[in-house]
């Protein structure tokens, strides 16, 4: 039954987007800025409002997660006519950034509907037909963009490897040949489907139409940037300012968490529901 | 739960509600807007599945041939994807295999390939592959300065800084140079007057020194490792040693006729795989049969052999018996790997062989059991012995002068008159001298109370003796009108096996004496139908020649020699160099003499001299007791100033009494070369280092076969380039030739090998084939391009499965011996003296809890041993060195009574060391995926970095033993054998090499080994100076040597460690009759590989003490024993599960069907 | 949930997806009586498919001792402890399934293994059930035992795995009934992992997707045998075609086995998957514990095979295993050979239930060489 209630206050939402203005607290404001600040610790920051996002544990769809973790996310936007940035900041108690068998990443993403209008699809991952579009961000990634290599004694300091089939001597270091062979012993990689490993960017731009059909969008825009702090994360997150979402549009943004140290992974998350998010004109 | 698990649906459901219908009625067929309704059914886009049929595409294969000493020599598939081998396989094409007339072999003999040879491609590329010939630092500066020595001869010791020093890469060409320049120099050194005084000066002994013959070759020692495993390449270091003659004529300015050459090194008794005691009672090497025989028999004991871990392509032969009706027997010190698939399992006490098998004849000859006409037909049983003397009674003695004319396969050679090749070679050749000595014997007809002669003609059909006296003594009159007391040889060893009853037998043994007898009754229901698998355990052990002759008296009163479905067999190593007795036209070509046709035949001259290992293992002493020499002359070893060898780290690496070898007889020895492909402990402790071809690389063809299957294989040349810069081992060998040409001026030696040079190795090859008995009539070319579509050919045995014996049974043709029957009496005086003139059981040398090596028997009219008084030495020294000759009898009751005599001590522990199916020799446990999967300690992250390893050696320990000394499962402890002489001679003063020297490794709760028997399988690579010192210095705490990469897999120490170098009496007599080596020519004394020592490497009695604690760090338990998952460990959980407890109800399904 | 029928267990259970079986079903037999933990089907998944960085610790076949033996550790004792008691009656289960006892939230009864829960892969290795502290004879049952476990997928006909995937990545193909992990579109969020009770989907932390036995996929579509099976050197598997026991065949060698013999059983039928590898029981292991592995048919199993050297059919077509590469859908027994079919009916493999012997004559005159047994 829970779903159907969820709509509803879906519902409910929408609504009161189309009342009156509500006040700052319940909203997100993208103040423009001349150039987005590429990290998290940027002053730019200092000035953007805060908004306190109320997290929900993620419990519609199997596998949920019952026990909640993560309960509010401190969010902020800024905007340069071009490109839309949100800085997260959560409490997490440990650092999670290492891949591996029951091991999980903390991560983050915000969502906003591909169309800005006033009838948003539900904010679990959108609908059939009613895509949204999400920017999500691992810690893992961080790690890797931030020059974590791609060995296996990165992971595993001990690991004692006599040999690969792509480090044969009688293969040129470095060469192409080498990289292929080296990625048919990878075969997500070599599809292309590279969920851990060497990366730019700790993020992906990543599209939905309902639980279940998350998947890469055709193009890769975003950009982002994590760092630990001594309570949690602060994450940014950058995308183009949506085709639909010109300066003083205004939209709804969800977010969601995930806390790798409490297993959460995948649907097993701390999610909001949409939030407002008013992009300001130049003044 | 179903409430949720339909939401999903509802959810959709409100999509379509919301006017978004067609979307979710197309939402099947991409991904564009929902996850599959049903992947149970249908899945959108399986594109991607072509990553997977990528993965397995590869561009080409070929085959080569793997074949570690495990006598199994595998034809496997290399898969390679741009030049790369990537993986290995099977050729599954062994079931097309036929031989010269056409009869073929079936496909049940595929898959042949293992865990092993799939991991080959880690030892092909990995960086512990030699990559480039090596030279050690010193070494090369001792031969750049030019042989600097002491007035004794020694070489300064600065130059000798063996395992610590620094390694120099050189060309193929400057390393041979080097050896052939240290080859000449130290055969110059020690030839003549000269050399002899420096010897003197040395300390060699005179007997030792006198060996050499004033020929400083002969202090030149080469072996070519196992002789099937490569015939040209890894044998022609014994081609190189015929070829030092031309060094020694130059030296001593001698004549083909007087010049001699270097010396060999034995195999298949130095790695203890020859069962001693087959010779002395079948005059031949050993009786053995080709595994697929195993459901020929109703019954198959499997006698501390673990064979489904040792011969694992073969392990099918026995589990598919089973399915055939055959009984399968497995008689172990432990609960072994093989006894979960046996029907009877009997658990003894190590090295306690000998009198289980006594007491199984004791049933026999108590219940009259035994096969009378095979007693009477084959064996010496009814052979009279003469009291007095202890002499077998010779006719002559009563008939009066003459020797009967031997008709029966054989013919008595007379001086100077010349024989057939072996291959045309059908009877026995006896030297006139040796019939002579031998004469004829006597049997006492019972019929006509008279004795009769009986000569070795009179055997099987023709043998004659119908109702012989077996039981009781005759006084019979001599020709000279003498009477003598004499008792038939059955009624000698009838009495010594009544010692052995079932309650006798379950003391000493272990073995339940209702086992023993319901075991005796079984085989002697259906006589001729048990085969008798013997292994490597029980022959490791020093009484392993009593071990022989006890299961062949057992066999014999059961009918069971020289049958199908009746034999005895002994499985360790690939031996048999005789299966091509044509070798000689290849390792023997006289070097005055070569034949440069390719079309014609070698003429062979032997100039080497074979020599056994075992003496190097003995810091170059023969044995002795008191002032007297034990060592028989024809064994006598000559001082060990070079080695070199191929192909086999059992000689240095992994060599019994490693480490007292490295410490105390190394600094003796002036050259070690190795060739290898894969650094190995030898490697470590070498001075020259040849880089050579993998199997994957050869470039000259070779070929070998086995003593566990019909097959002939063939080594084909390989297409793979060179990953590194290698060469073939017999181009090594022509590069040193060449070098010693022009080193010496004669061009002889570069000729010797002119068919390396010529890219014809085949020459030489299709040369032994043209003159091996069962090898003669293939086609070297044929077989190599079967071998390249993976197909062996069958040899030409006589038999299909191979049985040896079965000609003597079948065609009443005389064993080898002074009877042409199967003798269980020894009437020579080394085996009088030694008390083992009868097949008696004698404690284990070490591995016992009780006095080590005493005779258990009750007074017997014929033992007579020398004692410890006789030879002048104190009977209560019970010293290792002393302890091999000591000839003490007991009682069961008095030996029961009688501890070792370090047990007060705390040497309370057997420590066994068998080989499992992690290993082959020439394949330790080395890498990842082999080592993650040895035992239960391996962890490729090395999640403890105390581990040396991916995994490493361990010791395997009764529960309740390791409680008793607070040793925790995984814990670490420390293994100490006799403090006298272990692990090395004067340990307590050298804290350096003691340092690597101990033993330091895990310890297992191990519920299958009974209390007091301890077990860490054999070969795992040792410590070494440069392991230790990585460890130390590596941040990940790998015990891998910084200079050369070696990587072993122990903190310190290694299961040979604890193992010693021993020799007994009865190994070393210049007396014993046997075959020679190849063909049917009979002689005496020693023969390598037949008769000489074998040492007991399986022996030692250890202390243990804990160390460290098994959890990651040092820090409390073991993981797996914290999880309550092992012996003594269990959880609740885990308890309930080993008894089956989770689940209730049971009968027969019902369900629908 | 729907409601689905599984024989193995003789009655319906609830699974998440409505029933669906493939066209046909790959599936295997494993006797059991011949593993001799030799490793080479290990070596020879490892070395095909796992050889790739992140997957060094990873086997997707397996071989650990019973009952000290687990990979990875404590794997079955910990789920089977989690489920609580299981009962039979009559050849019906009458206990839980994994699916029905999923807790609130899950959509399968499971696990997480940690990643030290896959060290040690061979633990146990050798370990016997009870000490063997002196001499001892066991003749037929042993009292104190161990035997060898091989483990692949089960490629089940209701995959856990395929279940408990949110994204739906995982599915069975109708053409084999192989359960194959889309590596496309998996982001490894490991509930395959905590879902399959057997263990047999990995997380590889370095490409960050859950990895899978593929029953050698390339291999079968060319109607070759995987590489677990042919390089099998103990021949102790058979692959092939499973049919439903009301569809079974007695000239298909695995029906034969499976439904009509009833020698060869599902490893853990009570998790409620359909497992498609059948297991030849132990004979020498005490019943008890095979039936907790096996089932209740673990009696009359262990009955029939020791009777085999009577039997020349089943002892017959036990000389089958691994002697060819190519599946063998059909087979039949021609006195004493044993021949394998292709699903034509064509001879593929031939060979003799008990080697013959053959004596060669002691002299070849063509050749002039006398041929012996002791040269």
């Amino acid at each position: 039954m829970k779903p159907v209630l969820t709509v509803a206050a879906g519902i409910v939402l929408l609504a009161a987007c189309s009342g009156p203005p509500p006040p700052p607290a319940t909203e997100v404001r993208a103040a423009v800025v001349d150039r987005l600040p590429d990290s998290h610790g940027d002053t730019a920051w200092s000035g953007a409002p805060v908004m306190d996002v109320q997290m929900l544990p993620q419990d519609l769809v199997e596998p949920r997660l019952l026990a909640p973790s993560v309960s509010r996310v401190q969010v902020q936007a800024l905007h340069d006519g071009a490109r839309l940035a949100f800085r997260l900041r959560w409490e997490d108690t440990g650092a999670e950034d290492h891949p591996g068998p029951a091991r999980f990443p903390d991560a983050c993403a915000v969502q906003l509907p591909r169309v800005a209008a006033a009838d948003v699809p539900a904010p679990q991952m959108g609908e059939p037909g009613r895509p949204v579009d999400i920017v999500y961000w691992r810690a893992s990634w961080q790690a890797s963009a931030d020059g974590r290599p791609d060995t296996i004694e990165a992971l595993m300091p001990g690991a004692v490897v006599d040999h690969y089939p792509f480090a044969a001597p009688s293969l040129e270091e470095g060469s192409e040949i080498q990289r292929r062979f080296a990625d048919r012993y990878a075969p997500a990689r070599a599809l292309g489907n590279v969920m851990e490993g060497p990366r730019e960017q700790p993020v992906q731009d990543l599209v939905a139409e309902g639980p279940g059909t998350l998947r890469p969008a055709a193009s890769q825009s975003a950009t982002g940037r994590g760092a630990r702090t001594a309570a949690g994360w602060e994450v940014v997150l950058a995308r183009p300012l949506p085709a639909s979402l010109g300066p003083g549009g205004r939209t709804q943004v969800a977010l969601a968490v995930w806390e790798g140290g409490r297993d959460e992974v995948g649907s097993r998350k701390m999610r909001s529901g949409w939030v407002p998010l008013v992009v300001e004109e130049a003044p | 739960m179903t409430d949720n698990g339909y939401s999903r649906r509802r959810f959709l459901g409100y999509a379509a509600a919301t006017g978004l219908g067609a979307f979710v009625a197309s939402a099947t067929d991409a991904w564009a807007l929902d996850a599959p309704e049903n992947p149970l059914a249908l899945y959108p886009d399986r594109d991607w599945e072509r990553a997977y049929r990528d993965l397995w595409r590869s561009d080409s294969q070929f085959t080569f041939l793997c074949a570690p000493n495990d006598t199994h020599n595998c034809i496997l598939n290399a898969y390679v994807r741009d030049g790369v081998v990537t993986r290995i396989g099977p050729t599954m094409a062994y079931g097309q295999a036929t031989d010269l007339h056409g009869n073929r072999a079936s496909h049940r003999w595929d898959p042949r390939i293992c865990q092993k040879g799939l991991a080959l491609t880690r030892r092909f590329y990995g960086t512990r592959r030699v990559r480039h010939p090596m030279v050690r630092a010193g070494f090369k500066k001792w031969v750049d300065a030019g042989f600097p020595r002491g007035a004794d001869g020694r070489p300064p010791a600065e130059y000798f800084n063996r395992a610590r020093d620094e390694w120099v890469r050189v060309t193929h060409e400057e390393a041979a140079a080097c050896v052939a320049a240290a080859l000449v120099n130290i055969a110059e050194t020690y030839t003549g007057e000269d050399g002899a005084a420096r010897l003197r000066a040395q300390g060699y002994e005179e007997e030792v020194i006198a060996a050499t013959g004033g020929a400083g070759v002969q202090t030149l020692k080469f072996r070519g490792g196992m002789p099937l495993l490569g015939m040209t390449r890894v044998f022609g270091l014994y081609r190189m040693a015929n070829s030092m003659a031309l060094l020694d004529a130059k030296l001593r300015g001698l004549g083909p006729d007087e010049a001699v050459g270097g010396r060999g090194f034995d195999n298949y008794s130095w790695h203890t795989d020859l069962p001693p005691g087959h010779p002395m009672v079948t005059g031949q090497q050993t009786v053995d049969f080709d595994l697929h025989a195993a459901e020929q028999a109703d019954i198959l004991v499997v006698w501390g052999m673990n064979w489904i871990t040792t011969k694992m392509p073969d392990a099918h032969w026995l589990t598919e018996a089973r399915l055939q009706g055959t009984r399968v027997v497995v008689i172990a010190c432990e609960y072994s790997a093989t006894a979960c698939k046996a029907d009877d399992v009997v658990v003894v006490r190590p090295g306690t062989t000998p009198a289980l098998a006594l007491g199984l004849a004791h049933v026999l000859f108590k219940e009259k059991l035994y096969d009378a006409d095979y007693v009477r037909r084959w064996t010496d049983l009814p052979v009279l012995v003469r009291t007095d003397t202890l002499a077998y009674l010779r006719a002559e003695e009563v008939f009066g002068p003459g020797q009967a004319d031997l008709k029966n396969a054989t013919r008595v050679v007379r001086p100077g008159e010349t024989t057939p090749p072996p291959a045309a070679q059908n009877e026995q050749l006896i030297p006139e001298a040796l019939r002579r000595e031998w004469g004829d014997f006597v049997w006492w007809d019972r019929r006509r109370g008279a004795p009769r002669p009986l000569t070795r003609d009179q055997v099987g059909a023709g043998s004659g003796v119908e109702d012989p006296l077996l039981e009781g003594a005759v006084e019979v009159r001599l020709h000279d009108g003498s009477t003598v007391r004499c008792r038939p040889v059955f009624d000698l060893v009838q009495e010594y096996a009544s010692h052995f009853d079932p309650a006798t037998v379950e003391g000493l043994t272990w073995a339940p004496a209702s086992a023993v007898q319901s075991l005796a009754r079984d085989m002697a229901a259906r006589p001729g139908r048990t085969l008798f698998a013997v292994g490597m355990g029980p022959n490791q052990f020093f009484n392993n020649d009593n071990k022989d002759r006890a299961i062949f008296l057992l066999a014999a009163l059961t009918g069971n020699v020289g049958r199908i479905s009746g034999n005895v067999g002994s499985y360790a190593g690939n031996y048999r160099v005789a299966l091509f007795n044509g070798l000689p036209h290849y390792i023997n070509e006289n070097p005055f003499d070569l034949e440069l046709d390719p079309a014609r035949p070698a003429r062979p001259r032997q100039y080497w001299k074979p020599e056994s290992a075992h003496y190097y293992n003995h810091e170059d002493h023969p044995l002795r007791m008191g002032q007297t020499l034990l060592t028989g002359a024809s064994h006598m070893p000559a001082p060990t100033k070079s080695m070199w060898f191929a192909n086999a780290n059992s000689i240095l690496g992994n060599v019994k009494w490693h480490y007292n070898t490295v410490v105390n007889m190394l600094p003796r020895i002036e050259m070690i070369a190795v060739q290898e492909w894969w650094w190995s402990t030898s490697c470590e402790w070498a001075d020259v280092v040849f880089a050579v071809d993998s199997w994957a690389e050869l470039k000259h063809p070779d070929m070998c076969c086995s003593v566990t299957n019909p097959f002939l294989t063939v080594f084909p040349r390989t297409p793979l380039p060179r990953v590194f810069d290698t060469r073939g081992d017999i181009e090594v060998l022509a590069l040193v030739g060449r070098a010693l040409a022009q080193r010496t001026g004669d061009e002889r030696f570069a000729r010797a090998w002119t068919f390396v040079d010529a890219e014809r190795t085949d020459v030489y090859l299709q040369r032994i084939l043209d003159h091996s008995s069962n090898a003669k009539g293939y086609r070297f070319a044929e077989m190599e391009e079967k071998a390249r579509r993976g197909v062996p050919v069958l040899m030409m045995h006589r038999t299909y499965p191979k049985s040896v014996g079965y000609e003597q049974v079948a065609e009443s043709r005389p064993w080898y011996t002074k009877t042409g029957r199967l003798e269980f009496y020894r009437e020579e005086s080394e085996f009088i003296d030694a008390g083992e003139n009868l097949p008696v059981h004698r404690e284990p040398v070490d591995s016992t809890f009780y006095e080590p090596n005493v005779i258990v028997s009750a007074p017997h009219e014929a033992l007579r041993p020398r004692g410890p008084a006789d030879y002048g030495v104190d009977p209560a020294d019970q010293s290792n060195e002393v302890r091999q000759a000591r000839n003490v009898v007991k009682t069961w009751a008095e030996l029961k009574d009688s501890p070792h005599p370090l047990a007060k001590d705390g040497y309370r522990y057997v420590f066994h060391t068998p080989k499992y199916r992690h290993g082959a020799h020439t394949l330790p446990v080395d890498t990842d995926v082999i080592a993650v999967l040895f035992g239960p300690f391996g962890d490729i992250y090395r999640h403890d970095r105390r581990m040396p390893y991916a995994s490493e050696g361990y010791m395997d320990i009764n529960p309740a033993d390791a409680r008793e000394i607070g040793v925790e499962d995984g814990d670490y402890v420390w293994i100490d054998s006799d403090p006298s002489d272990r692990p090395f001679r004067g340990w307590q003063k050298n804290a350096r090499d003691y340092q690597f020297s101990r033993l330091l490794a895990r310890a297992r709760y191990y519920p299958g080994t009974p209390r007091g028997v301890t077990r860490m399988w054999f070969n795992m690579y040792g410590a070494t100076p440069g392991s230790v010192e990585g460890q130390a210095a590596r941040r990940d705490g790998l015990a891998k040597s910084p200079r050369t990469g070696y990587q072993a897999m122990f903190r310190s120490g290694s299961h040979q460690s604890a193992t010693r170098g021993w020799l007994k009496p009865t190994w070393m007599t210049d007396s014993l009759v046997r075959k020679g080596l190849i063909g049917q020519g009979i002689g005496k004394g020693f023969l390598p590989d037949v008769h000489c020592p074998t040492g007991a490497p399986r022996e030692a009695i250890v202390k243990i003490t804990r160390a460290e604690p098994g959890g990651i760090g040092a820090q409390g338990l073991w993981r797996p024993a914290a999880l309550g998952i092992r012996p003594r460990y269990e959880s609740e959980a885990m308890k309930r599960y080993l008894a089956g407890g989770f689940v209730a109800g049971g009968g027969p399904q019902k369900g629908r069907s | 949930m729907a409601r689905v029928y599984n024989w193995q267990i003789g009655r319906e259970m609830s699974y998440w997806y409505p029933d669906s079986r493939p066209r046909r079903q790959f599936a295997a037999v494993f006797d059991i009586n011949k593993c001799i933990a030799c490793q080479t089907c290990t070596l020879a998944c490892k070395t095909t498919w796992t050889s790739g960085k992140g997957q060094e610790s990873m086997l997707w076949n397996n071989v650990e001792t019973k009952p000290y033996g687990f990979y990875p550790l404590a794997w079955d004792v910990k789920l089977l402890d989690q489920l609580g008691g299981q009962a039979w009656q009559d050849g019906r289960y009458e206990g839980r399934t994994l699916f029905e006892a999923a807790p609130a939230g899950e959509r399968v009864l499971g696990w997480r293994p940690e990643e030290q829960d896959y060290a040690y892969p061979n633990v146990g290795e050798d370990d016997c059930s009870a000490p063997v502290d002196g001499g001892a004879h066991f003749q037929g049952m042993h009292e104190a035992w161990f035997f060898y476990l091989a483990r692949i997928c089960n490629h089940c006909t209701y995959p856990a795995c395929l279940s408990s995937c949110p994204r739906g990545s995982i599915y069975k193909r109708p053409e084999d009934g192989i359960v194959l992990l889309d590596q496309g579109r998996c982001r490894g969020y490991q509930e395959c992992v905590k879902a399959c009770p057997y263990k047999k989907v990995f997380y590889n932390p370095m490409t960050g997707t859950s990895e899978k036995c593929i029953a050698c996929f390339p291999k079968m579509e060319q109607e070759i045998q995987p590489q677990c099976f042919v390089n099998c050197i103990g021949k102790i598997r058979l692959a092939g075609w499973l049919s439903t026991p009301d569809k079974a065949s007695p000239d298909n060698p695995l029906d034969y086995l499976v439904h009509i013999r009833k020698v060869a059983l599902p490893l853990f039928p009570q998790f409620g998957l359909e497992p498609n590898v059948y297991y030849i029981p132990p004979v020498h292991v005490p019943l008890p514990y095979l039936r907790q592995l096996f089932g209740p048919g673990a009696d009359e199993a262990v009955r029939i095979y020791r009777e085999a050297p009577g039997d020349p059919d089943l002892s017959g077509l036990m000389a089958l295993f691994g002697c060819t590469e190519s599946l063998i859908p059909r087979w039949r027994r021609d006195g004493k050979e044993v021949v394998g079919l292709s699903a034509d009916r064509r001879e593929v493999i031939r060979v003799p239930a008990r080697e013959p012997v053959r004596v060669l004559p002691a002299y070849d005159r063509n050749l002039g060489v006398y041929r012996t047994n002791i040269p």
